[in-house]
């Protein structure tokens, strides 16, 4: 099932990557990449994802601040990182003069794609109402509590007492 | 929202010069300032080796009524780089954030 929604957020972000100059992009929920479209090994996106993440928790560490999003200018490219709730989406993109459409355009897409973004962190329960998942797990609390068990078979030990 | 309607938004201007946060605003106005750069360009800087990408010349940030920006400016000498910076109580684009030190 998962594979059958996961590419569709993928298909978006996709899109919202032809927004403007775009090198890559990445969304994340808490700390967990979703999906990265970033021309980089994972290993710095996922240090990147913490960075980000250390940087929204470190100004709104007081209680008193709301993070909206951080726009950094680097010789050859900008990271541009749009907080909402627990959803970050960071992006590389090129010429400056795109940032604040591409910070409107991200903010659009999370709108839109909260459907497909719930969908990609729970994809078991996608299509199915509330009262079908309910009936379904009490139904299923029974059988997932009863393991069965490998047997022991030794053909040296058949029928020795102990 | 214009440059031109930054004046009327408190916008406030920094400098930073030998360590010292110069600010015409007041001490507490320069002590957030100096909190804020020294934040975010710590976070800017660690980006910037995670993606081996240098140091920001600029960075900013946005708050639904407030928003930050400095710039580093070097002669290329080995003078540290000058900074200047501003915030501003209201979300102000970026664009205009960075036009306005400019």
């Amino acid at each position: 099932m998962s594979h059958s929604i996961t590419p569709s957020l993928r298909a978006s972000l996709e899109r919202l990557k032809h927004a403007g100059a775009v090198n890559g992009i990445c969304i994340a929920w808490r700390r967990q990449i979703l999906v990265s479209l970033m021309p980089y090994e994972e290993f710095r996106i996922e240090q990147l994802v913490q960075t980000v993440s250390d940087s929204r928790e470190h100004f709104q560490s007081g209680g008193e601040r709301l993070l909206d999003s951080i726009w950094l200018g680097f010789p050859d490219v900008h990271v541009l990182a749009v907080f909402a709730d627990d959803i970050t989406v960071m992006m590389l993109h090129a010429r400056p003069e795109e940032a604040d459409f591409l910070t409107s355009a991200i903010k659009t897409f999370l709108g839109d794609a909260q459907l497909t973004i719930a969908a990609a962190l729970s994809p078991e329960n996608h299509g199915e109402t509330s009262d079908e998942r309910s009936d379904a797990s009490e139904d299923d609390v029974e059988s997932e509590e009863w393991t069965s068990e490998e047997p022991e078979i030794d053909p040296n030990r058949t029928n020795v007492l102990s | 929202m214009d440059a031109s309607s930054l004046n009327s938004q408190s916008f406030r201007r920094f400098e930073i010069q030998n360590g010292l946060v110069i600010s015409e605003t007041g001490q507490q106005d320069a002590d957030d300032f100096a909190a804020d750069f020294q934040g975010l360009r710590h976070f800017a800087g660690r980006i910037g080796a995670i993606l081996e990408l240098g140091e920001a010349g600029y960075a900013a940030l946005h708050e639904p009524e407030f928003s930050f920006i400095y710039t580093l400016s070097s002669d290329g000498s080995a003078q540290p780089p000058k900074i200047i910076g501003a915030m501003v109580s209201a979300n102000v684009s970026y664009n205009d954030l960075l036009g306005s030190l400019q």
